[in-house]
């Protein structure tokens, strides 16, 4: 059997490894996220390595921070929204029926809803910032998850090695959490990964409507929006620090989403050879 | 006979989501901080003014009460008036914003099917050739390209081509500057609208056509001598065209979030827009209006991919009851 590589994978992993660090390490390097350190749009130089943006912060530590903020806001969510996603889609397969049933509806309502009129609401109700946006993404990230576990426990649950465990006694609870979940801590992870991204993204959408992260804290969306108000038409424009502060931007987070998409692709093809052919 | 139930029953199923849609807007603005009577009667308002504002806007009664009162005036459009300037009538608002987002997000799911159809056929035909690659890879980038990074590259090169920015509405407020019918000032919008569901659709049909293409069927139809066109067309994507059409409706779900980015890039004076303007001064009715509005289009569409579907297939025409 020939062994495939997966160069997509492998790239998208080694962009991640460099963006946490960046999140983690790049705030301390040079300048702070929020003073100014010089005129507005500065080339970029020795002392602002991405130039300055519109009111002379470095580009470079605000692109920093605006990571931790997203990644810090994607794990809190994913991390909300496994825990709710598995206890939902088990109660769907293992509780009595008058619990898993409404269970059940609730999901699907929560698929029927547009996620970006909920994120909305949410924030109409908390306000704006930084914890509101947690809890809209997590509210709508969930029901995917639930599904996804609900279909796969459905098809583990009459398999000889659970059978087995109950025939010996063994509780349903202990059952699922000894036997059952372990067998999808693998897809589980590759979903996680696209779900990671999609809560980046959703994150930076709401940001750059103004409704998400809010000024002064950094955000890839804030920051695009920003750039893109200083858009101009004519020659004068290429490759000015204006201009570069939108592709710098642009392009962390285009890479992430990417990179992140790529990772998860590449587990599943790796998990499940036979469902990503023809995708 | 069959087929009018079945179409009853989606139109019932659409209704019941529309309640839930309008249950959760209603819930929300409850649970929200602040009381609406303070902010319509202002700050320097007496405690007897506050109170019969209270009583005039409803608030002292139940909520099941207030929530059929809700229910019964947003049924024909009324959704009281905005909280902040002239007061204005939400109904009024609407009237404004409702036609441009209607036609830029459906002309994109109009534009994303037929694309996405016809990119994923010609990928499915030429399985694995440069063809095929090339679409899967633009497809692959399309689905992945946040929709508020496609639209500077996409005015970038407008801009580049044009010596002039696309994105404001201005021309068509001063109808005296416009140089074009106004449908140009939205191609640009609505392009960038409809390239994610579009590269959706595309694997959709992709993968679809290219299971069918391998059924029985084709080879039969191939040995018979039927020409190629006919073949691709009447035999394969007729029956492989059923799971993507029910993927429009889903798709229509991200054209929405995406319209929220368009209109607010662009300038366009739609729902989307309209709604964060809303949420930025706090104005519950404008947000709430918004919120129904949007969701009502969202089982629009899916209200008719339900119905189109059995009108194309038999099998589902005969399963439902």
């Amino acid at each position: 059997m020939k062994r495939r590589r997966e160069p997509l994978l492998w790239a998208g992993i080694v962009f991640l490894v460099a963006l946490l660090l960046f999140a983690v390490f790049g705030p301390f390097l040079h300048h702070n996220a929020t003073d100014p350190i010089g005129p507005k749009f500065q080339y970029p130089s020795a002392n602002a390595w991405l130039g300055t943006d519109e009111i002379g912060r470095d580009i470079f530590a605000r692109l920093a921070y605006g990571a931790r903020i997203s990644l810090f806001i994607g794990f809190t969510v994913q991390l909300v929204s496994l825990t709710l996603g598995i206890v939902v889609g088990a109660v769907g397969i293992y509780a009595p029926k008058w619990l898993a049933s409404p269970m059940l509806r609730l999901t699907d309502a929560m698929f029927a809803f547009p996620d970006i009129l909920l994120a909305i609401l949410i924030i109409a109700v908390f306000g704006r910032g930084t914890f509101p946006v947690i809890v809209a993404l997590a509210v709508t990230a969930w029901p995917s998850i639930a599904r996804l576990v609900r279909s796969q426990l459905a098809t583990l649950k009459d398999r000889e090695f659970v059978v087995a465990s109950r025939a010996m006694g063994a509780p349903t609870a202990y059952t699922v959490i000894k036997h059952v979940l372990p067998q999808l801590w693998g897809i589980l992870l590759a979903v996680t990964m696209v779900e990671l991204a999609a809560t980046i993204l959703a994150e930076s959408t709401l940001s750059f409507l103004g409704i998400g992260v809010q000024e002064p804290t950094p955000s890839w969306g804030i920051m695009i929006n920003t750039a893109r108000a200083y858009m101009q038409p004519g020659a004068a424009y290429n490759g000015s620090p204006a201009m570069l502060y939108l592709v710098w931007t642009s392009l962390i987070l285009a890479m992430t989403i990417f990179a992140l998409n790529f990772v998860g692709d590449g587990l599943r093809a790796i998990l499940d050879p036979k469902s990503s052919n023809n995708n | 006979m069959r087929l009018a139930r079945a179409i009853l029953l989606r139109l019932a199923i659409g209704v019941l989501s529309l309640l839930f849609i309008s249950f959760v807007t209603f819930v929300a603005d409850m649970a929200a901080p602040g009381d609406p009577a303070l902010v319509r009667a202002g700050d320097k308002a007496s405690l007897q003014t506050i109170a019969r504002i209270r009583h005039e806007m409803g608030l002292d009664k139940p909520w099941p009460v207030r929530y059929i009162d809700f229910l019964s005036k947003a049924s024909h459009l009324d959704f009281g008036t905005s909280y902040y300037g002239t007061q204005e009538p939400v109904g009024n608002i609407l009237k404004r914003d409702v036609p441009m987002t209607a036609r830029t997000a459906l002309s994109a799911i109009l534009l994303a099917s037929i694309v996405g159809i016809l990119l994923g056929t010609a990928a499915a035909v030429k399985q694995n050739k440069f063809t095929d690659r090339g679409i899967l890879a633009i497809s692959t980038l399309g689905v992945t390209i946040p929709t508020f990074v496609l639209a500077p590259i996409l005015v970038y090169i407008y801009c580049s081509q044009l010596n002039q920015l696309p994105q404001t509405w201005q021309p068509l407020a001063d109808k005296r500057a416009a140089i074009a019918p106004d449908w140009v000032y939205l191609l640009l919008p609505v392009a960038v609208l409809a390239a994610r569901p579009a590269a959706l659709l595309t694997r959709l049909t992709r993968a679809s056509m290219i299971d069918t293409l391998q059924q029985e069927f084709i080879r039969t139809a191939i040995a018979k001598g039927v020409p190629r066109m006919r073949l691709i067309f009447r035999h394969a994507l007729r029956n492989a065209i059923l799971p993507v059409i029910t993927s429009i409706g889903t798709s229509f779900g991200f054209l929405l979030t995406g319209s929220f980015v368009v209109e607010r890039f662009f300038t366009l004076p739609g729902v989307g827009s309209e709604t964060i303007e809303a949420m930025e001064r706090g104005d519950t009715p404008v947000i709430q209006a918004c919120v129904i509005l949007t969701g009502a289009m969202f089982i629009f569409v899916n209200l008719l991919v339900d119905i189109i579907l059995p009108l194309l297939d038999p099998r589902i025409r005969e399963a439902q009851i």
